[in-house]
């Protein structure tokens, strides 16, 4: 099998002979420049305003409510909004890691996968940040988490876990702005020099800061993007850790974890890729972009979406161990509450989506099917969230002392707010592909110089 | 409330009324919106006397304390209330009253709710019109002249029971001045069966008084001593005097209790026999026969039932003179004439248990509801005062008591509630709250107390006193000088002063007497036997909200039902075997359905139901309740008759398939193994003293990395009795109104959000049919190694130095991850805005000491901080320690078995440390490492070796 | 010098071998100091060819943002835990450092990040939105598909007739004046 795999990965160029500067610079750019908005897009952008709108909507409703219009309750005090949270931020992840750790491996192929890439991750993040805020009770004091002299002189409680996550949050939004921006100055300068009226290359001049691609230029602009991504990896292992640290810093047996850290990373890469493919595989479409986007490219992320899940899956494998190896009793009964009890069937279903469909993925005919590539993902997206969900909610509706334990019911609010989030962020998306380019012209270009100085 | 808008009372003075008007917005500094109230709310006009120091001038911000009592179906409750500013917030026991010797009931301490209740009557009303006292005395006298022609022929007075001395001699007055009027006592959960029994024991109604400390073996035959209206506290009190083996020289007295519906005191019995109520009755003959008290038929009881039979009579014949058979108030009377006999021939009469005179004033001979109702429908009753009942909602069905009003061309009606009595009365007159009233009552045992009002009447509230002193058209008509005059001779003005402060009447106990037994009589009496029938129905008083007096209380109706957890609704109480037999499972509705008469309820499975027993608590289901109460539940009156009002037999029950959402605040009541709540034998604990921690992983603590914090100058603490608690949960609704916790509604606990900081959970041990049920009440168990601060990001919930576990509501974003973190789940969130911010007078029930919490931010048990503040500004004065005992948490204060202990752990002599000092403490999921200040002390049973289940 | 309103010769090559010969020949030929190279992508060895250089100082920077960030974040946690406002909670020290490190590592990653950013844009100094060069209507395609060698007027030993004469030598597509 890995020996099929690798001639495989050998076998079809990852870019077509035929493509050259002008060529990658007209088609790509042309995307961006000339090309009218089609039904399908219109249709796309209505649905995700509408549900944008929606969760507006709900925002304003909780605010004027409480947190009491979820079905939130004693002892199960989190539960849609935080699996929401950990399920954007995770897609979040993906995308970084398949952009920066690829490029300090020098994967040549994720050149153009990069750029929608990191968009996916830049959104995603600003859509994870507001389950947090508007999860609190009181939201509108979210700002108390973040160190300064206040009235009370009090400051923030440097122990929670929910305090380093708030660290973290920042910190991981505003580096993948960076990286993603950064990325864009050359491509933003392209669109400059070939916008067609004088307003769009004011426009895009502006964020272009005078990009002239002198020689010394490029140059730093290569260090700081290669030191860039060399922190942007160790970067998402940490930031995801703490996401999985809000978890595991409790004593609750289901959380009170070692395991949670790299569990939760695994988990993440694998929600990102699988995003990375349901988006990209119809963007590709859509946009023609197969000589950039091509089949060898869908196949190598098939395979990475395989192996990263197959760590999830051996993640989940040593906690039902460990569970009934330590014979803890709280331990055992939780994990015989996730096979058999109440909300038995979100676990059957995780197992469902994110053990069992990906298996399909040993197969090179599925590796190479764009359509079954699609359904994979979006099977592992539901996989992941329902884990997410139970792990949150199976854990908390039956702790330690059974005269407290109790039920989740979901209200229209929390499924709203689901929705809501995933219309915000394709609002954001659609939008992006229609105002930068969606594959990286500069680092296509590369492959470019690249094959000329093998040539010769 | 313009027209409502009430005049100050006829006896207040311009001056007073200005002066508390300012006193009054010193108190509350608060919105424009207490206009309505301010002329309303002010002290009494005449002298009060406060409970613990002379009154010297109010100091500002410093709560008074003032002795009265609170009645229970007429009885007298000892209690303090405290006072904040003219506003009584907060009720707690009086230690030198028999019926509380501190301690206080669920409804004692929901009174104070009452009191403030928006939704009372505030004025007088003819028919549909608001009008005055000034026009009914009128009319008043009007009626006056014509009975004085007729002798008062056609006037009906309809009371509930009474003990009044005051009220009862006026009553006399009436019918010494109108022979031809006559009194009628209606009582839904009255004593009657109790009274008719000791009229076929003896000849003549007496008053039982138990002495449960000094009994060894105790039989109750369905009695359910611990929630007695009259006595209840203090028979807890006492039976927990002889259930500690610490006190009691390694004793501990046994109790078996027979019963048909679980009940507070069969949760605490060592045996427990699930009977039908017809079948408790043959187990009372076979029990007198196998005594030799009456020679009656045998009849066959199985072999389990027989040997249980056999072991028990062993025992209370080796106990002669300390043993004590009790005999429920719904057991027929001449069950209770048996529960007599039995106890004198086992000779218990004077040891444990002692007659006296009837506590309660009879009306004598034909003085019934059924009585009046007669009349009623003859015609011959012309114009009905009904003081306090109400009736239209809770007369027996039979009696068709509303039919007959159309009958009564003059309902006048005196209620605290213009309730579905009050909406059917000519004249509906406002009663004054006993927090607003003059008057006096008997305790259990006869002890006297003269009621004090805390408060001028909020709205035009008047007393019965002040009712009949008008219609016997007295001179002096202000209940102050009423009760004084009764009391004249009895007390001088030091005695009288005396009496106010203390809140008793010296030696007022009725004298006992030991009257003889009509044996013979017995003898006829003892009906011939009826089989059990396959399905009975009984009814009996809901355990929170009684016979529905209590429907618009929210607290009460907040307060999950001890055995259930249901709140805000009733069910009907069926059998596993029942439910297994006809399919059901909790929120079906059944159709209840009692000869021509049905009813459709839902139904909740009750282990340690007798197999054919239905049970229907009374109260539900109030028309002309008030906001809170009203077509909540399913009311069971319909199914009630004068014939049997307490068990009815051949009920039929028919499954509907219609389902009904019941809240409760538990829903798991197996421990799962878990050892959170422990128990064990007596023997056990004499033969292994340390049996409760035998098992624990680590001796004490398991090891910590870090460092002890420097102990500070307290270290609170409590210790938690579990062979105490009797599960009353008067711990809970003393803590919500000390602390101000909201009330949430049923919606909001069926989503399990209820607030209550103190909760009592509930677990079942051993079979369904007949299981061990314990309660453990669970505060905040302010760990030293608190798992809530770790994971607070904001310091919202830190340690102080005496080691609580404080809450920083003004910190608290709401993150909740302390609740999810919370090994307990003792705290609570305010998901919603729960506290009424508009309700003026709730605003003014509000204790001020504490804060009111906002939507979004966590609370929970704080030890009652605010208690522990007080204590130490009194100490600082002084420059002196807070002394052990001088902080009482609310829950502590409440508790009538003393089960819950508070104070500084790390003084060796404190009550709390003593405690903790006993092999039986431990603490709840020690091995988490929490380290706990709450700890618990094991429970203990006794049970008869001889009838220990193997299990 | 002669014409001050001169910014330098722009000529146009059509790839970066071309761009590259024309850069050494310049430099050789003329001792040319003052040469500035655009292109589409990065060429490797073009900035060495272009002449020596001092070393780009990002590196140090990012380390710099890393410190200060790091550093500062975990200073600011233990001045607030243990000195400022040093309270019980859950029964841990007030110096619990452990806990500390978790922010004070993002921190360091993000001054880094901004720092490296920051350090990048200044040291190339952008942004700048007007630059002679963009007078000049066919060096839009360095952005695309065309390479530029631009002599600077600056050079002392800059002669625009001379530097013209050998731009053409080096077959561009174009050679012009940049005019400021």
């Amino acid at each position: 099998m890995a020996a099929q795999m690798r001639s495989e990965a050998a076998a079809a160029p990852l870019m077509d002979e035929g493509e050259t500067y002008t060529s990658i610079t007209s088609n790509v750019s042309a995307i961006t420049l000339h090309r009218r908005f089609g039904r399908l897009w219109l249709t796309g952008f209505t649905v995700a305003l509408a549900l944008a709108l929606l969760l507006a909507f709900g925002v304003g409703w909780l605010l004027a409510m409480g947190v009491g219009i979820w079905g939130l309750n004693i002892p199960v005090a989190w539960s849609f909004a935080i699996a929401d949270y950990v399920w954007w931020i995770a897609i979040g992840m993906g995308g970084t890691f398949i952009s920066a750790a690829l490029y300090l491996t020098r994967r040549d192929w994720r050149n153009s996968l990069n750029r929608y890439a990191e968009t996916m991750t830049v959104f995603a993040v600003s859509v994870s940040g507001i389950f947090p805020i508007l999860h609190l009770g009181r939201p509108w004091f979210f700002y108390w988490l973040f160190p300064y002299p206040d009235v009370m002189n009090v400051w923030p409680q440097w122990r929670s876990s929910l305090e380093w996550d708030f660290f973290a949050i920042i910190a991981y939004l505003l580096v993948s702005i960076l990286y993603w921006y950064v990325g864009m100055i050359p491509d933003l300068a392209t669109l400059r020099d070939r916008a067609p009226t004088l307003a769009r290359a004011r426009w895009y001049g502006f964020f272009a800061l005078g990009w002239r691609g002198e020689a010394r230029h490029w140059r730093r602009f290569e260090t700081v993007s290669l030191l860039l991504a060399g922190l942007a990896v160790p970067l998402v292992f940490s930031v995801h850790s703490m996401v999985a640290l809000d978890f595991s810093e409790g004593l609750v047996p289901g959380w009170h974890s070692t395991i949670f850290p790299p569990f939760f990373v695994a988990g993440a890469l694998f929600s990102g890729f699988a995003m990375v493919l349901a988006l990209g595989i119809p963007m590709r479409k859509a946009f023609h972009l197969e000589p950039y986007i091509t089949e060898r490219h869908l196949v190598n992320m098939a395979k990475m979406l395989l192996a990263v899940g197959l760590v999830v899956d051996y993640s989940y494998l040593s906690e039902i161990f460990t569970a009934f190896y330590s014979m803890d009793p709280y331990e055992v009964a939780l994990a015989k509450n996730r096979f058999f009890g109440a909300y038995a069937w979100v676990f059957w279903s995780t197992i469902l989506c994110n053990v069992v469909l990906i298996q399909l993925l040993w197969v090179p005919r599925v590796r190479a099917n764009p359509r079954a590539l699609v359904a994979i993902s979006l099977g592992v997206l539901v996989g992941m969230w329902l884990e997410r969900f139970m792990l949150i909610v199976t854990t908390l509706y039956r702790d330690f002392v059974p005269s407290s334990w109790g039920m989740f019911y979901p209200t229209f609010w929390d499924i709203a707010f689901l929705a809501g989030s995933m219309g915000l962020f394709f609002v954001l998306y659609l939008l992006f592909v229609r105002l930068v380019p969606v594959v990286s012209m500069f680092e296509l270009r590369k492959m470019v110089r690249k094959r000329e100085r093998e040539l010769a | 409330m313009s027209p409502l808008r009430p005049t100050p009372p006829p006896d207040s003075d311009a001056v007073g009324l200005q002066l508390d008007r300012r006193d009054f917005l010193q108190t509350m500094a608060a919105s424009l919106a207490l206009a309505g109230l301010t002329g309303c709310s002010h002290p009494p006009q005449e002298e009060i006397v406060p409970y613990v120091h002379a009154p010297l001038g109010q100091i500002d911000g410093l709560p008074r304390f003032f002795a009265t009592a609170l009645l229970r179906n007429g009885y007298a409750h000892g209690v303090l209330v405290e006072n904040h500013m003219g506003r009584p917030t907060k009720i707690e026991g009086n230690p030198q009253h028999p019926a509380s010797l501190g301690g206080t009931d669920i409804f004692a301490q929901a009174a104070v709710l009452q009191l403030w209740d928006p939704d009372r009557s505030q004025a007088v009303m003819r028919r549909e019109d608001v009008t005055s006292w000034e026009a009914f005395g009128a009319e008043l006298l009007k009626w006056s002249a014509r009975f004085d022609q007729t002798h008062g022929a056609g006037l009906r007075v309809l009371t509930e029971t009474i003990t009044s001395p005051t009220l009862s001699s006026q009553l006399d007055a009436l019918r010494r001045k109108y022979p031809q009027a006559h009194w009628h006592v209606h009582q839904p959960a009255g004593q009657e069966q109790a009274l008719a029994g000791a009229r076929l024991a003896f000849g003549e109604p007496v008053s039982s008084r138990l002495h449960l400390d000094r009994a060894k073996v105790i039989l109750s035959l369905d009695a359910d001593f611990l929630s007695d209206p009259a006595a209840g506290v203090r028979y807890a009190r006492d039976y927990i005097a002889g259930r500690s083996p610490e006190h009691q020289g390694n004793t501990m007295a046994r109790l078996y209790v027979v019963e048909a519906t679980p009940s507070l005191t069969g949760a605490m019995a060592d045996h427990r026999l699930p009977l039908q109520c017809a079948q408790i009755e043959i187990f009372a003959r076979h029990l007198a026969r196998r005594l030799g008290v009456a020679n009656v038929v045998e009849d066959g009881l199985d072999a389990r039932q027989t040997r249980w039979l056999d072991e028990l009579t062993r025992d209370l014949q080796a106990h002669r003179g300390e043993a004590l058979i009790t005999v429920g108030p719904a057991q027929a009377p001449w069950v209770h004439a048996l529960g007599h006999a039995l106890n004198a021939t086992l000779g218990n009469v004077g040891a444990t248990i002692e007659y006296s005179n009837p506590v309660e004033a009879l009306p004598g001979e034909s003085g019934s509801l059924a009585d009046l109702v007669g009349a009623m429908r003859a015609g011959s009753v012309d114009t009905l005062l009904v003081l306090g009942a109400n009736p239209v909602y809770d007369a027996p069905a039979d009696l068709q008591f509303a039919a007959a009003l159309e009958k009564v061309p003059h309902l006048v009606h005196l209620g605290l509630y213009r309730d579905e009595t009050g909406a059917r009365a000519e004249w509906h007159l406002p009663q004054a709250h006993s927090l607003e009233t003059w008057s006096d009552a008997l305790a259990f045992d006869g002890t006297a107390t003269i009621v004090q009002p805390l408060i001028a009447p909020l709205y035009e509230g008047r007393s019965a006193h002040e009712l009949l002193a008008a219609l016997l058209g007295e001179s002096q008509q202000r209940g102050r000088e009423i009760v004084r005059r009764h009391w004249q001779e009895r007390l001088d003005d030091a005695a009288w002063a005396a009496a106010l402060q203390t809140g008793v009447v010296p030696n007022t106990a009725l004298p006992t007497r030991s009257p003889s037994l009509h044996g013979d009589a017995l003898e006829r009496a003892l009906p011939p036997l009826q089989a059990a029938a396959a399905l009975e129905l009984l009814l009996r008083p809901d355990p929170t909200i009684d016979d529905g007096r209590w429907a618009n209380n929210g607290w009460l109706q907040e307060l999950p039902k001890p055995l259930t957890q249901l709140t805000w609704d009733n069910a009907a109480l069926i059998s596993p075997e029942l439910a297994a037999r006809m399919d059901l499972s909790n929120g079906d509705i059944v159709e209840i359905r009692l000869r021509e008469r049905a009813r459709r309820v839902p139904v909740w499975i009750m282990p340690g139901q007798a197999a054919g027993s239905i049970t229907l608590h009374l109260g539900y289901g109030r028309r002309r309740a008030g906001r809170v109460g009203d077509g909540r539940g399913f009311d069971a009156y319909p199914l009630r008759t004068t014939g049997e009002p307490w068990c009815a037999r051949d009920v039929q029950l028919a499954k509907t398939g219609d389902r009904y959402e019941l809240a409760g605040t538990q829903h798991h009541f197996n421990m799962e193994g878990r050892d959170l709540l422990r128990t064990g034998t007596l023997a056990g604990y004499l033969r292994d003293p340390h049996f409760v921690t035998r098992a624990d992983r680590y001796p004490g603590a398991p090891p910590s990395l870090y460092p002890d914090y420097p102990p500070g100058k307290y270290a609170w603490g409590m210790s938690i009795d579990l062979n105490a608690c009797i599960g009353c949960k008067a711990c809970t609704i003393a803590c919500q109104a000390e602390n101000n916790i909201p009330v949430v509604g049923k919606e909001q606990v069926r989503r399990g959000r209820e607030m209550h900081w103190i909760r009592v959970d509930l677990y079942h041990e051993g079979p369904a049919e007949n299981p061990r049920t314990h309660s453990q009440p669970v505060p905040c168990m302010m760990c030293e190694h608190a798992p809530c601060e770790v994971v607070c990001p904001v310091d919202a919930t830190v340690h102080d130095s005496e080691g609580l576990n404080v809450q920083v509501y003004n910190r608290c974003v709401g993150t909740r991850f302390c609740s999810n973190n919370c090994p307990y789940k003792v705290r609570r969130f305010n998901f919603l805005q729960y506290v009424d911010k508009e309700a003026d007078t709730l605003k003014a029930q509000r204790n001020p000491e504490v804060t009111v919490r906002r939507r979004g931010v966590m609370e929970k048990c704080t030890y009652c901080i605010q208690r522990i503040e007080a204590a130490h500004i009194e100490a600082d004065k002084g420059s002196r320690r807070i002394r052990d005992g001088e902080v009482l948490t609310a829950c502590q204060a409440v508790c009538p078995t003393q089960a819950i202990r508070f104070g500084d752990v790390a003084d060796r002599q404190s009550a709390v440390a003593e405690a903790k000092a006993s092999p039986r403490n431990y603490v709840m999921l020690g091995e988490l490492n929490t380290r706990p200040r709450t700890s618990y002390l094991a429970r203990l049973r006794n049970p008869n070796p001889a009838l220990e289940e193997k299990t | 010098m002669s014409d001050p309103h001169l910014y330098g010769v722009l000529a146009e090559f059509a790839t970066a071998e071309q761009l590259l010969a024309a850069v050494a020949r310049a430099r050789t030929e003329t001792r040319h100091a003052v040469l500035e190279a655009y292109s589409p992508v990065p060429v490797e060895g073009l900035v060495e060819a272009l002449g020596p250089r001092k070393a780009d100082r990002i590196p140090f920077w990012m380390l710099l943002g890393a410190i200060a960030g790091g550093a500062g974040t975990f200073a600011l946690e233990w001045y607030a835990a243990v000195w400022d406002y040093p309270i019980n909670v859950g029964g841990r020290p007030t110096g619990s450092w452990p806990a500390f490190l978790p922010p004070a590592i993002e921190m360091a990653v993000l001054g880094a990040a901004l720092f490296g950013v920051l350090a990048m844009l200044i040291s190339n100094g952008l942004p700048r939105w007007h630059h002679p060069l963009f007078e000049v209507e066919s060096f839009g395609r360095a952005s695309n598909d065309r390479f530029f060698l631009l002599l600077r007027a600056i050079d002392p030993k800059f002669d625009p007739r001379r530097a013209r004469e050998i731009l053409q030598t080096l077959t561009p597509l174009t050679v012009r004046e940049v005019r400021l």
